[in-house]
């Protein structure tokens, strides 16, 4: 479905965005195939500083795991000519906006902010309190738009990488279990973290090839730690103290995972700046690749938002 | 040349067509690192933002490589420099060039390398 954007007259003056001169036209994401989709994000993000480029089995595996509405989502158009993107996540009264972007060339006529207004109201038609979104710290223009919309930034959240090394196990006198992907779920369902829309149990559940290990040792300590992983990369860590010091029990677990996968790279995406097994992490060699700060938007009454 | 631009892959193939090297080009990090292993090359530029299997993974399975331990392993990135200088230390890179690439001075940058 095509929709206008702006009324003409408070359009973009024709040849104000070099070979662009006419803007302002909106499709659902769902009307666009997967392959053109794909480009037209990738092309966005051309000259980001962290440009995240995507394949076509990537996006599909990230609308998958995410829960995007495509049919709610939106591409942009210029001169007949896809322009931007911008994708809605909804997981019943949550909304998430993810990987908005706008091509170089059409850059500087609104559409970013047409396109988040646009999402906030299909959060809102769609039953949503909230919307959330993750923008790279360093994105100043982005925080600024979105706070202009009544965002608030709620938290830091890590990207963070560990490159293989090798490691020594030590014995930390702990039974160690390794669980299958229903029993890693159950450990994850006891979380009392307040995830991100990507680390969330229902992305988590989404991705599916999700292991984890599980250690306890006899004064009542136990943890758990739960990952994902293929040949070329463990993803998706999760850590959980149930009893005990969070940098000790983290850290034994991080040992047995790096122990047992010892030639594969790791990422662990959107962990809070504040989470008790970061000092685990740092001891273990993870580093920090970039930061993103999430921003959080509570929708009121129909026709106003919660600033 | 292990690159998913278009445009950054074709600036590349422009300045090295006027030299004497021979560039083999790889569009993502699987493919790149078959390439690599088949040619051994003497220098290998790595894009570290690549789809699905990013730069730095695949930079840590070339490193683990007895057979390319002796090809130049060099990062092209945008990352800023403090971060560019920590993932390449850590990732076993022998250096990075920022992008964009100068085109006046890449191939002495590359030659550089090579010279080590």
């Amino acid at each position: 479905m095509h929709e206008p954007g702006l009324p003409r007259s408070q359009r973009s003056p024709a040849g104000s965005l070099g070979t662009i001169a006419s803007v302002g036209e909106f499709s659902s994401a769902d009307s666009i195939e997967l392959p053109q989709l794909t480009e037209i994000y990738n092309r966005s993000r051309d000259d980001y500083l962290i440009p995240m480029p995507m394949s076509v089995g990537r996006l599909r595996d990230y609308v998958n795991d995410y829960d995007i509405d495509l049919g709610a989502s939106l591409v942009a158009h210029a001169e007949g000519r896809p322009a931007g993107l911008a994708l809605l996540g909804l997981r019943g009264d949550r909304a998430w906006i993810s990987r908005l972007g706008v091509l170089p060339e059409a850059r500087k006529a609104g559409l970013g902010r047409i396109m988040v207004a646009r999402l906030i109201e299909r959060a809102r038609a769609s039953g949503c309190a909230s919307v959330t979104i993750e923008v790279i710290e360093d994105n100043a223009p982005a925080r600024a738009l979105f706070s202009g919309f009544g965002f608030r930034e709620t938290r830091q959240l890590l990207v963070t990488r560990r490159p293989p090394q090798p490691i020594d196990i030590l014995d930390h006198g702990a039974s160690v279990r390794v669980l299958g992907f229903h029993e890693a779920m159950a450990r994850i369902e006891r979380r009392s973290d307040h995830p991100s829309w990507v680390t969330d149990s229902r992305s988590m559940a989404r991705a599916g090839n999700i292991s984890a290990i599980e250690a306890r040792w006899d004064d009542g300590r136990w943890g758990w730690l739960a990952y994902g992983s293929s040949a070329w990369l463990l993803s998706r860590i999760l850590l959980g103290t149930e009893v005990g010091d969070p940098k000790a029990v983290g850290q034994a677990l991080l040992q047995q995972l790096h122990w047992r996968h010892p030639l594969q790279d790791a990422v662990c995406e959107n962990i809070s700046a504040h989470d008790t097994h970061w000092p685990a992490m740092q001891a273990m060699g993870y580093m920090v690749s970039f930061v993103r700060v999430e921003m959080r938007l509570e929708l009121g009454a129909q026709g106003s938002s919660s600033h | 040349m292990i690159e998913d631009n278009p445009d950054n892959a074709r600036l590349v193939q422009r300045v090295l067509s006027q030299t004497d090297y021979r560039l083999m080009h790889a569009w993502d990090g699987e493919s790149g690192l078959k390439m690599a292993m088949e040619y051994l090359p003497d220098i290998i530029l790595l894009d570290l933002g690549l789809p699905d299997v990013d730069g730095q993974t695949v930079a840590s399975f070339i490193r683990r490589l007895p057979e390319l331990s002796r090809s130049r392993l060099i990062a092209v990135t945008a990352w800023p420099e403090e971060t560019a200088r920590e993932m390449v230390r850590a990732y076993g890179c022998d250096g990075y060039i920022s992008k964009p690439i100068n085109v006046r001075t890449f191939v002495r940058d590359i030659e550089a390398y090579l010279l080590g």
